[in-house]
């Protein structure tokens, strides 16, 4: 009986190769949206966000004057010493307000210097159909958390 | 019928062993770090689950009921911080901090109890407490413990209230 010493051809070797790193790859991609799927959720909406939130938006429900246009910082809000009070003492670094939730596509060049990719990110999960005021708070842990005004 | 006993030159050896060294490493850096991720996440779980129990109670009571007046309350004990929550249909409800070896080691509101007293937990070394300040006519009390894991240190697990006192 003769024997095959020939080995692989680089066709087979190729292939094998291939099918390896796609599983890999496949395999790391899986691992890796799960990881940032979990950050995510550590990081958005935490129950101490939304109860600091609230605080926030409190404020803003008893105060009509607020209304400014198009997204509001705390700049527009510096006047008020319980404002600043708030986010000294629960650790909010910035606030955006969305007066229409609606907006299909939020200009995020003009929120730019406060908010990061990681916002942009919170706030295109929390954009809904709805025309109501919602208000991003923005901590100094770079968590997010967002309520209806 | 020839046998063939060629076998695989030194050079074969050499690059097998080390392709399935490399392999090795970089599966065995897998299950490290999956390991680390599901240890981590297995904690950051338990807290903030038991962070948020202790909020909500807390937070529950004060928008429903309407907080008067919050206190410090003496102990006998130096180990325990104890915080009275007076509502305003004159219930009551107590926030117990207790410390031992200069860490806290349980928190309790009410009936929850959150035993914090895991090694890889640390906390603040006091609690800041300000029963009251009057910002822009109006009453607030603050309370903050800052808790974080020796794992994910850039998180906060603690509790931070800020309310405003309704008489």
């Amino acid at each position: 009986m003769k024997k095959n010493n020939k080995g692989f051809t680089m066709l087979e070797t190729l292939i094998a190769a291939t099918l390896i790193i796609s599983t890999l790859v496949f395999l790391y991609v899986q691992f890796n949206n799960l990881n940032q799927s979990y950050a995510e959720s550590l990081k958005f909406n935490t129950v101490q966000g939304i109860h600091s939130a609230n605080q926030l938006a409190s404020f803003y429900r008893n105060h009509t004057d607020y209304q400014c246009s198009g997204y509001i910082t705390k700049p527009c809000l510096n006047s008020r010493d319980l404002v600043d009070q708030i986010y000294l003492k629960l650790s909010i670094k910035n606030t955006i307000l969305m007066l229409d939730s609606r907006e299909t596509e939020v200009d995020f060049s003009e929120i730019s210097n406060i908010c990061d990719l990681d916002c942009q990110t919170f706030i295109k999960k929390v954009r809904t159909e709805t025309t109501e005021t919602r208000l991003i708070v923005i901590y100094q842990d770079n968590t997010f958390a967002s309520v209806l005004i | 019928m020839i046998k063939n006993n060629k076998g695989f030159t030194v050079v074969e050896m050499g690059i097998s062993f080390c392709l399935i060294f490399t392999i090795c490493i970089l599966l065995f850096q897998i299950i490290l770090t999956v390991k680390d991720v599901y240890i981590r996440e297995n904690i950051e779980t338990t807290l903030l689950s038991k962070q948020g129990i202790l909020l909500n109670r807390i937070y529950k009571d004060l928008d429903s009921k309407g907080v008067s007046s919050v206190e410090a309350i003496a102990t006998p004990s130096t180990q325990t911080s104890n915080y009275k929550f007076t509502f305003q249909d004159n219930t009551e409800s107590l926030l117990t901090f207790t410390e031992l070896d200069g860490k806290y080691q349980k928190i309790q509101y009410d009936d929850y109890i959150w035993d914090i007293s895991d090694n890889s937990i640390k906390t603040a070394t006091n609690v800041e407490f300000i029963p009251s300040e009057v910002i822009e006519g109006k009453e607030y009390f603050s309370i903050r413990l800052d808790i974080q894991n020796d794992l994910t240190e850039d998180t906060n697990y603690g509790i931070t209230i800020f309310h405003e006192l309704t008489h």
